[in-house]
């Protein structure tokens, strides 16, 4: 029957050219643009860590004095934290991984006199991090968690790093020179690039993730300087790094894991009996300065990862796209009803109403995979050109299976039910009409 | 005159094909007026005027990392060096360069007791040496510039005691437009003096409100990461330095690497990549949308007559002429345009409070909206011609046949 159904509606589409190509376009185009659009939008907002993303908690803590906030954010709390606080909440035993980290960079100077030093951007953390983000290792592993206590010049470099300096062999125990300080390689991490970067969502979305990992530990001891974020609320003098450590600048990010709701409560009343210790020595003046923990997704949104002119551009190729269908349901209804005398004989001569509907749907269906195909062709040339547009986006913008599914499934969901209509009329054809005519 | 009523009758016996065009010209025209406002205004936002001669200045970042670096002698060395490089105006040790997206900012106000209010005015501090103002290229229209004795190198909280600012800072400061010679203060107990007003100058971050707002200090911070902004005398320096200066300067001293040599022009369109992109994409949007629905028209409208050719047939033959037929479809075209607008106007309207209320958009200049029925009843127009002018070749023997 199926079959029937599809010769039937391939002899209409080729008996009205004209009217099908219009409706080809039109929903080719309506797709082409929604699923260019969808596509950024999409692998934006995707779940970078899927089996994690609820149980990662970024901690904010709201140190500003009585009245300030951060005007950026809809709930007014910092970003970051300040060293002080990063050191102090770092004792609480009640999370299930934790880390410091703080975005920074060195210059990586190699041994061979004749080749130049070249700067690398790295991240200050604690042995936790490679854990709780899931970053695999090719080589070796992290330092000992006694480092992230007492510093030692230990370094896990990425896979980037290890192929210009060691030629990608196993650099494992070798040494670096950083800012002419020298460090032992312990591990060499590989292909790790999540996007968005959702560890570090205040410096560079999509930036490149770093290829030097040291430990938190050493930053008093290295004075390891911020390539991120500072941000003051207070005018404070600083005239040396320890005034730095110890004013209340917040320039410093933690993380933590929390495996489930009670843990997260009882690490929360931790943060809040830290807060009212800290009240006591004249920090955290607001009255309800409260501590807030956003897990992946929350602090996705709170940092508007996907902006605003990607939520404005989804609205927009929706409409283009219901225009694009509401021209072609006045196209069918054309099409459907030149046909009519047609489908009168059809009636006469035993056809049911239902398969009268069913054969305009199958044609509708078809169009619409049609439209739907030109609809994917199109649309990977207007990710070339989004990709042309948005270089931080390039890695990004690829349409995955998922994606493809969709546009198929837009395409010949939205065909059919604008087909609907025109199909409904047209069963309800009067075979008499027609006949008498004939 | 316009067979009005006779074209109301036929459109009310093809109420969904009707309806359809309706809606499809509404929707169509709330995306266009919509998207053209959005344009429009990031259009404007790029071609603010800046105030520096962008094309004649490249910027580096200078990274030491030797373990005996003697800061200070080493970033005077730098510039010294940079300013006797032929066709080099003049270079400064600066803290952020305009248009890049780096840099610091902060709150100052006129009066301490405003500051302490909370009613203090967001600005990008900039600091460099004596030879600021004219590496930048700005124009100074009042006061004085700096000069060398007051320029403060240090690691460590300057005290300073004068400074520039930019004119829509002064403003902002001093509304009665006295601001040279006033104080203002900068937190901490500290005030300072304003020597010098410059016209022009755009800050480090395109989409803040602080962008025009900036304060300059005569500070030279002696830090291990300097930026460097160099004015050459032509673009073809700067071409020619953005691929030596490295070299120049690695020549000098080693124990340090220079990164992110880039030209302003670069750094222009980098900050703005996004709101060209958006332009870009809108366009495209808007010429696709109208495209299709011209298509549409056009296929409609051919469908219609088609099914009319007998009737059609039938007036030629009681004596209609080729001319009343195609009136016939063009008004009856612009009667369908017209009511699509109408409602297309309301759409339009209620689209755009939307955008201004959820995403902060700014609400589009009224004008838009006739421009923009213009263009639409035009598209329409141009649509319905080429069916029409078949329409009125319809021959009035086709009344006489199959009847």
């Amino acid at each position: 029957m199926i079959s029937y159904y599809l010769k039937l509606s391939w002899l209409s589409i080729k008996r009205t050219p004209m009217l099908t190509a219009l409706m080809i376009i039109a929903i080719g185009l309506g797709i082409a643009v929604s699923m260019t659009v969808l596509t950024v939008n999409y692998m934006m907002d995707k779940d970078p860590i899927p089996s994690k993303s609820h149980q990662l908690f970024h901690v904010q803590l709201n140190t500003f004095g009585e009245g300030h906030s951060n005007s950026r954010t809809t709930d007014g709390l910092p970003y970051q934290v300040t060293y002080q606080d990063a050191m102090n909440i770092h004792r609480s035993e009640v999370p299930l991984r934790k880390t410091r980290s703080l975005s920074t960079g060195f210059s990586v100077i190699p041994a061979a006199a004749d080749k130049p030093p070249f700067i690398e951007s790295a991240r200050a953390i604690d042995s936790d991090f490679f854990a709780m983000f899931k970053v695999p290792f090719i080589y070796g592993s992290v330092w000992d968690k006694s480092v992230d206590e007492a510093p030692k010049n230990v370094v896990v470099i990425g896979q980037a790093l290890n192929d210009r300096l060691f030629d990608g062999q196993d650099s494992i125990g070798k040494q670096i020179n950083l800012n002419t300080n020298l460090y032992t390689v312990v591990g060499v991490v590989g292909e790790w690039q999540p996007a968005p970067r959702y560890y570090d969502l205040n410096n560079g979305n999509f930036n490149e993730t770093e290829v030097v990992f040291v430990p938190f530990s050493l930053l008093p001891v290295h004075e390891i300087p911020s390539w991120g974020n500072n941000n003051g609320w207070r005018v404070e003098t600083i005239n040396n790094y320890q005034d730095k450590l110890a004013s209340e600048i917040m320039w410093n990010q933690y993380w933590v894991e929390l495996s489930d709701d009670d843990m997260k409560h009882q690490y929360h009343q931790w943060l809040k009996g830290y807060i009212g210790e800290q009240k006591k020595i004249g920090r955290f003046a607001q009255k309800d300065a409260d501590a807030s923990l956003k897990n992946v997704i929350q602090w996705m949104k709170q940092n508007n990862v996907v902006t605003s002119d990607n939520s404005i551009l989804v609205g927009l190729s929706f409409m283009f796209l219901a225009v694009c269908m509401i021209n072609t349901i006045g196209l069918l209804l054309a099409k459907f009803l030149r046909r009519a005398p047609e489908v009168g004989v059809r009636r006469a001569l035993g056809a049911s109403r239902r398969e009268i509907f069913i054969q305009h749907l199958v044609d509708v269906a078809l169009i619409g995979l049609i439209g739907g195909l030109l609809g994917l062709a199109l649309g990977q040339l207007g990710l070339l050109g989004v990709k042309n547009l948005y270089s931080s986006y390039s890695q990004l913008v690829y349409m995955d299976t998922t994606l493809i599914v969709m546009a198929i499934c837009i395409s010949l969901g939205s065909s059919v039910l604008a087909g609907m209509y025109p199909a409904w009329l047209i069963c309800r054809t009067n075979p008499s009409v027609y006949l008498k005519i004939q | 005159m316009f067979e009005i009523r006779p074209i109301l009758s036929a459109l009310l016996r093809h109420k969904s094909s009707t309806f359809l065009i309706i809606l499809q010209i509404a929707i169509t025209f709330a995306v266009v007026v919509n998207a053209s406002s959005i344009i429009k205004q990031r259009i404007e936002m790029m071609n603010r005027e800046s105030g520096m001669p962008e094309e004649h200045l490249l910027t580096l970042n200078v990274n030491a990392f030797g373990a005996n670096y003697d800061l200070e002698n080493n970033i005077r060395a730098d510039i010294e060096l940079l300013r006797k490089t032929p066709g080099v105006v003049d270079a400064v040790a600066i803290n952020q360069v305009p248009l890049t997206g780096n840099g610091d900012s902060g709150g100052i106000s006129a009066t301490q007791e405003q500051y302490d209010n909370r009613e203090s005015i967001p600005v990008g501090f900039f600091m460099g040496d004596s030879h600021t103002l004219n590496t930048l290229g700005v124009k100074l229209i009042e006061g004085r510039d700096f000069n060398e004795q007051e320029v403060i190198y240090t690691a460590e909280r300057p005290e300073v005691k004068s400074s520039i600012v930019t004119k829509s800072l002064a403003d902002k400061l001093y509304p009665n437009g006295d601001a040279l010679g006033k104080p203002v203060y900068i937190g901490g107990g500290e005030y300072v003096t304003i020597v010098g007003i410059v016209k022009k100058m755009s800050g480090s971050w395109v989409h803040s409100s602080l962008f025009e707002d900036s304060m300059i200090s005569p500070i030279v911070s002696l830090d291990r990461f300097k930026r460097i902004l160099i004015r050459t005398e032509s673009p073809q320096v700067t071409a020619k330095l953005l691929g030596e200066v490295e070299g120049l300067l690695i020549a000098r001293n080693s124990e340090r690497v220079v990164t992110g040599v880039r030209s302003l022009v670069e750094h222009r369109a980098r900050a703005y990549s996004g709101d060209n992109a958006m332009t870009i994409i809108l366009w495209s949007v808007i010429i696709l949308l109208v495209a299709i629905t011209a298509l549409g028209i056009v296929g409609i409208v051919s469908f219609n007559v088609n099914q009319r050719i007998k009737q059609i047939g039938t007036r030629r033959a009681l004596g209609a002429t080729k001319l009343d037929i195609l009136r016939y479809f063009v008004t009856e075209n612009i009667l369908i345009t017209s009511l699509g607008l109408m409602v297309g106007t309301l759409l339009t309207i209620g689209f755009n409070v939307y955008l201004v209320d959820q995403y902060d958009m700014p609400s589009f200049n009224w004008y838009l909206i006739p421009v923009g029925i213009i263009i639409m009843l035009l598209v329409g127009f141009v649509s319905v011609l080429m069916p029409a002018l078949k329409a009125s070749k319809v021959s009035p023997a086709v009344a006489t046949q199959s009847i």
